[in-house]
């Protein structure tokens, strides 16, 4: 018998990569100032940051007010936040060392109060930080 | 198509283009080193090799390549002032820590069509003969650290070295080669905005150029603004973040960030207000801007410090004042943070 891969699916299909491509052109009319451009039950749009050669890559992701409204949003908005939860996934199976926090940018006088997360809490995370892996060494 | 990872060509040296992160290949057609005409059949990564400008599938680089592959040396070669150590570049490599043999560390200062080289070149000959070396060259032009020329000699010349013995061996592969090169593409038109295809999650946060205008380091300057709020004016002011420490009464952890933003800082420790040790923890990718590896640091000792010093282990311990003489004049006061 075949071992059980336990690892999830990093590479997407076709089809997951049209979603992305909807969701990325519906998150661009967002910013752009459409007013339709989400549906009503997306209470606003929260950002997964890849740290990496980019500086970072942003992952947009959709928030809601209640986990119930997830099942009411389009396939490629659902996708949006399947994907994010699937990149925290495959980077806490790869075992780079990643930190991954939710965080939000600290008021005047106080300092940031990250948390460390294994998944998106669409009603309360909009801001994720997959950090980059660090060692000990000559610097 | 041939390769490299298949083994069609032997890298046998990598040279920094005019950008930190351009670096043009140098390889040799393993089945055929030489051309009809007895001159190396070499490739380089470079826009004016592959669109074959010279015109004889030659450019600057790959002339250089040839030079060293005749043993030929530098007329105007200088002496580097701080020299690589050995230790170091096999600390950084795993592929070339079991292999055995006399190693030797070669660098100077030179020029490639008037723009200042640093040179390095790494060479093993093992007990049982067979033996292998390849070259780094860094253009100086962008002030490299030595951390960073210990990084790249380790990434291409070790590969490469190990790559060859393993050739020579018999065995096909050592892993894959470093991926970090230039790749030539016509000019991105996009709209500035930072949309980008996904096909491997665990790629993403990997391309320097994400179709939105900036480099890697403005957006990561502008996420360490973002991330910091307010602190971010007392870092420019100051250089440094204190971070008192949860788990350890009267210790604080003082993050410097390189005004630069080319190196990684030392943190370094107070207890009880008295300067005692800097710990030495780096980004495990050079090519990730500083800005996130402060960033990282920053968080990580305020969310799991625990995990941030297993990092930092035994071996990575300092005396004060290890990485630079800025006197610590400023108090660091702890100031307990709620569990």
């Amino acid at each position: 018998m075949a071992p059980r891969n336990t690892l999830p699916q990093t590479t997407l299909t076709l089809h997951e990569q049209e979603l992305w491509n909807e969701w990325q052109a519906r998150v661009a009319r967002c910013q752009a100032g459409q007013a339709d451009a989400l549906p009503p039950e997306v209470a606003g749009i929260g950002g997964l940051r890849v740290f990496g050669r980019s500086g970072d890559a942003v992952v947009a992701f959709p928030r809601v007010r209640q986990l119930s409204d997830l099942e009411l949003l389009p396939a490629d908005v659902q996708f949006a936040l399947e994907l994010a939860n699937r990149t925290i996934a495959a980077h806490r199976a790869a075992g780079g060392g990643r930190m991954i926090f939710a965080t939000t940018p600290p008021v005047e006088g106080r300092l940031p109060e990250p948390q460390p997360i294994e998944r998106i809490d669409p009603t309360k995370h909009a801001d994720i930080l997959i950090v980059a892996p660090i060692a000990g060494g000559l610097c | 198509m041939a390769s490299l990872i298949s083994g069609d060509y032997r890298l046998i040296g990598a040279i920094q283009g005019s950008a930190p992160d351009r670096w043009y290949r140098q390889c040799l057609d393993a089945r055929s080193p030489r051309r009809s005409d007895g001159s190396f059949a070499l490739s380089c990564d470079c826009p004016a090799w592959i669109n074959n400008q010279a015109g004889n599938r030659t450019c600057k680089h790959s002339r250089v390549s040839a030079q060293l592959l005749v043993g030929q040396i530098f007329a105007d070669a200088q002496p580097c002032p701080e020299p690589l150590t050995l230790t170091t570049v096999r600390a950084m490599q795993p592929l070339i820590q079991g292999i055995g043999g006399v190693w030797r560390l070669e660098e100077c200062l030179t020029s490639i069509a008037n723009a200042p080289y640093r040179f390095s070149l790494l060479e093993v000959i093992t007990a049982d003969g067979p033996q292998a070396s390849a070259f780094v060259a860094m253009n100086m032009r962008s002030t490299p650290h030595l951390q960073d020329v210990s990084a790249a000699v380790a990434a291409w010349s070790g590969w490469a070295v190990a790559a060859e013995i393993a050739r020579l061996g018999g065995f096909a592969q050592v892993g894959a080669p470093p991926d970090t090169h230039y790749r030539f593409r016509r000019a991105n038109r996009n709209d500035g905005m930072q949309r980008f295809g996904v096909h491997d999650l665990l790629t993403i946060g990997e391309q320097a150029n994400l179709g939105d205008g900036r480099t890697p380091r403005q957006r990561a300057e502008a996420t360490l603004q973002m991330f910091l709020g307010p602190l971010y004016a007392t870092l420019a002011r100051t250089g440094y973040l204190d971070v008192s420490s949860r788990q350890y009464v009267g210790r604080v952890y003082r993050l410097r960030l390189d005004p630069g933003r080319h190196y990684d800082r030392r943190v370094r420790v107070f207890e009880q207000g008295r300067y005692v040790r800097d710990l030495c923890i780096v980004r495990r990718d050079r090519l990730t801007p500083v800005q996130d590896g402060f960033l990282t640091v920053f968080l990580g000792l305020l969310s799991d410090e625990q995990q941030v010093l297993r990092v930092v282990g035994q071996h990575n311990i300092f005396a004060p004042y290890s990485d630079g003489r800025e006197r610590e004049d400023a108090p660091a006061n702890w100031i307990p943070r709620a569990a």
